[in-house]
């Protein structure tokens, strides 16, 4: 007898992928959330880059562009960085470790609807009178109370923020209580793979310090919409940004870890070697995860509130469990006969790309410096480079290595290429001229500058390059929809995977596994596949 | 150590410890100020507490494992109508209470249908228990 199976109409398919609790579609329903205001926050970048392209152009008003760069950091950060990594994680982290779901599913889904309303809080701002949030992606009090930046815009910013904050925390806690409690019978933590790690940490991190986020934007909220002065008084702007950097700087390695896991796992696959280093790797993502959780005063190294010489150490200490890292991934390169595939590409611009963010961090960590670069272009080159080319280049990485477990396709591996070669020019000419203009004095936050200051051909230079970007950009898109539409079938394990996902049906099916091959290591395909050369 | 590092909670301990000897080292050798001490001693005190927490729960009941079949929730209408409840009720503080009426609204046929859905997963579960088998709900 034969079963003829009806698809449901296509309104019920995205009700039920709406209020799926599985893993997977909510990974992806985050994913793609995600993924579309990375576009939204690019457009605004580029529009920003137009109006800085020369002295005195006026392609938005002074008042929008505050606007834009509000909108862009506040976009890129917790619309974009923070969720795409948490949907890396919900839906690669139960594979990997041999689960069949997920703890708290419906936590998870809560999760990605209120990173939906988040979003529409914060761009709603644009259809307001008064316009959209322009305080900046911190929102420094006094700055952002209802003197500083009164409007409805800047209120729905904050709601917006709390709102995406939650949400990180929830998706988060299912991350977390899923490796917790929910491990394969012979899956200990010592065998899970790198990237499982990579995600472990970071939802550490995000339980530990996403609360004082919500804490700092609900009592900024208070703040703005009562008579309670939370943060009048003479140390009222201290305790906001306290509170704020206790978020704001561990958010930044939130958004890097789970994208070194992804590097990590593309360096050992396309090196067809089991990565170097596993325990060390392990202990300093634990080490480097707990120091950044000490370092958020290196923020405030201008305020003279704070101790500098302790936020020196533990930034400075940094660097040490970095270079561990760094190390292990070249470990299993040594002698490897490495497939130059894009999610390899992507994963060496990643260590290279990062690199020169790590190392201008050496200069930013060093108060003396510090106060000499403070609110420049300098440090706006820096952080690009840590979260251009280390979470977006990590993210392309992982998208290439993993984009046939979660569609069945393959991604063209020419436009792949193209991609790469496009974004990596694109990047090195945006951001390398902001050191130089950050050197020269070129604060950040302006709309323009004056002509005499001779920052015109830079400033040429960095827009152009983001245009650059834009276009590799648009390859990645093209790229994209070719192949969810015709793309060529991956099989369940096109690139010979090292980790569990690998050993399911691509895409998985609802419940992951129907059957587990037995775990022995953190590179349990390869010890399956070496047991067969062997015998 | 490696047994500590082998068991989910115990990674959390060691997560705790790191914080807690981060925070130490700023208290005892530097000379930070009241914020810097009052977050640290939050941060460590309160993974400490539920690193230990996680442990002791740990050690009672054994890590459940994933050999048991579970009942798998693959929907809930509910949980949107939630996220939507929480959605009105923040806009509320912009738009007036009545919105916040409307908030309550939804909210409770969201814990309506949330105990629906609760009570659906343990009748399947009973169904399973009855036809021999034994599940888990989520
Ligand atoms: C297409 C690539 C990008 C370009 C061309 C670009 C450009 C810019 C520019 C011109 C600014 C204004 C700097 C200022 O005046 O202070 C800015 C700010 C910022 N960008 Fe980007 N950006 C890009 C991608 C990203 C990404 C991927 C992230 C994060 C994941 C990011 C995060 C930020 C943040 C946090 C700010 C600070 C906003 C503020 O001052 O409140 N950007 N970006």
């Amino acid at each position: 007898m034969s079963t003829a199976v009806r698809p449901a109409p296509p309104r019920t398919r995205l009700v039920a992928l709406l209020t799926s609790t599985d893993h997977k579609h909510v990974g992806l329903l985050t994913g793609a959330t995600a993924l579309i205001f990375f576009a939204l926050g690019g457009l605004l970048a580029v529009l920003m880059r137009t109006e800085l392209a020369q002295s005195g152009l006026q392609v938005v008003s002074d008042e929008a562009y505050n606007q834009l760069f509000t909108i862009h950091g506040s976009t890129m950060f917790y619309l974009f960085a923070s969720p795409i990594a948490m949907a890396f994680a919900l839906y690669l982290v139960p594979l990997q470790i041999g689960a069949s779901q997920i703890i708290w599913p419906r936590l998870a889904l809560l999760g990605f609807w209120l990173l939906l309303g988040a979003g529409v809080f914060m761009y709603s701002g644009f259809l307001l009178q008064g316009g959209a949030g322009k305080a900046g992606w911190f929102a420094f009090d006094p700055l952002s109370d209802d003197v500083g930046t009164p409007g409805t815009g800047q209120d729905l910013w904050t709601l917006a923020v709390i709102l995406a904050a939650l949400s990180g925390i929830l998706q988060a806690a299912c991350v977390l209580a899923t490796i917790v409690r929910r491990r394969a019978p012979t899956m200990t933590m010592l065998r899970m793979p790198v990237f499982s790690w990579s995600a472990l940490v970071s939802v550490l991190m995000v339980v530990t310090s996403y609360p004082a986020l919500v804490l700092a934007m609900t009592l900024l909220y208070v703040d703005r919409t009562t008579s309670a002065a939370v943060y009048d008084g003479a140390m009222g702007p201290i305790v906001y940004q306290h509170l704020f950097w206790f978020f704001g700087h561990p958010v930044v390695y939130v958004v890097f870890f789970p994208f070194l896991g992804a590097v990590a796992e593309a360096i050992a696959t396309n090196s067809r070697k089991r990565f170097f280093g596993y325990p060390f790797m392990v202990a300093s993502l634990l080490i480097f995860a707990a120091l950044s959780m000490a370092v958020w005063g290196h923020h405030m190294f201008t305020t003279s509130a704070i101790e500098n010489r302790y936020f020196a150490l533990t930034t400075t200490a940094i660097l040490v469990v970095a270079g561990i890292e760094y190390f292990d991934c070249m470990g299993t390169m040594w002698r490897a006969k490495i497939r130059m595939r894009s999610s390899m590409l992507f994963a060496l611009g990643f260590l290279a790309l990062f690199l020169i963010g790590g190392l201008t961090g050496i200069f930013v960590a060093s108060p003396p410096l510090d106060y000499h670069v403070h609110d420049t272009y300098f440090v706006v080159g820096h952080f690009h480079y840590t979260l251009f080319g280390g979470t977006v280049f990590g993210m392309f990485a992982g998208i290439y290595h993993w984009f046939p477990k979660v569609t069945g396709r393959l991604l063209d591996e020419r436009l792949g290429k193209l991609h790469f070669w496009l974004m990596v020019p694109g990047t090195l000419l945006t951001f390398i001229p902001m050191f130089v203009l950050g050197h020269d004095g070129m604060t950040r936050r302006i709309s323009n500058y004056a002509a005499d200051r001779g920052w015109d051909g830079l400033n040429t230079l960095s827009t152009i390059g983001s245009y650059v970007i834009a276009a590799s950009l648009l390859v990645f898109l093209v790229n994209l929809l070719r192949s969810l539409r015709s793309g060529t079938v991956a099989g369940d394990d096109p690139w010979d995977g090292h980790s569990l996902e690998w050993a399911t049906s691509s895409p998985p099916p609802q419940h992951n596994f129907d059957e587990l091959p037995p775990v022995r290591s953190y590179a349990p395909l390869m010890d399956l596949r070496e047991e067969r050369w062997r015998s | 150590m490696k047994r500590v590092v082998s068991r989910g909670s115990g990674v959390v301990l060691i997560w705790a410890l790191n914080l807690t000897i981060l925070w130490a080292v700023a208290w005892a050798i530097f000379d930070p100020d009241a914020m810097t001490v009052a977050l640290g001693a939050w941060m460590a005190g309160s993974v400490l507490v539920w690193a230990a927490s996680a442990w002791w729960r740990e050690r009672r009941a054994g890590r459940p494992s994933d050999e048991q079949p579970l009942t798998i929730v693959d929907a809930s209408h509910a949980t949107a109508l939630l996220a939507i409840a929480i959605i009105a009720a923040l806009l509320a503080t912009q738009f007036g209470p009545w919105l916040a009426y409307i908030s309550a609204g939804i909210a409770l046929v969201a814990a309506g249908g949330l105990v629906r859905e609760r009570r659906a997963a343990r009748a399947s579960l009973e169904q399973v228990r009855a036809a021999g088998r034994e599940e888990r709900p989520t």
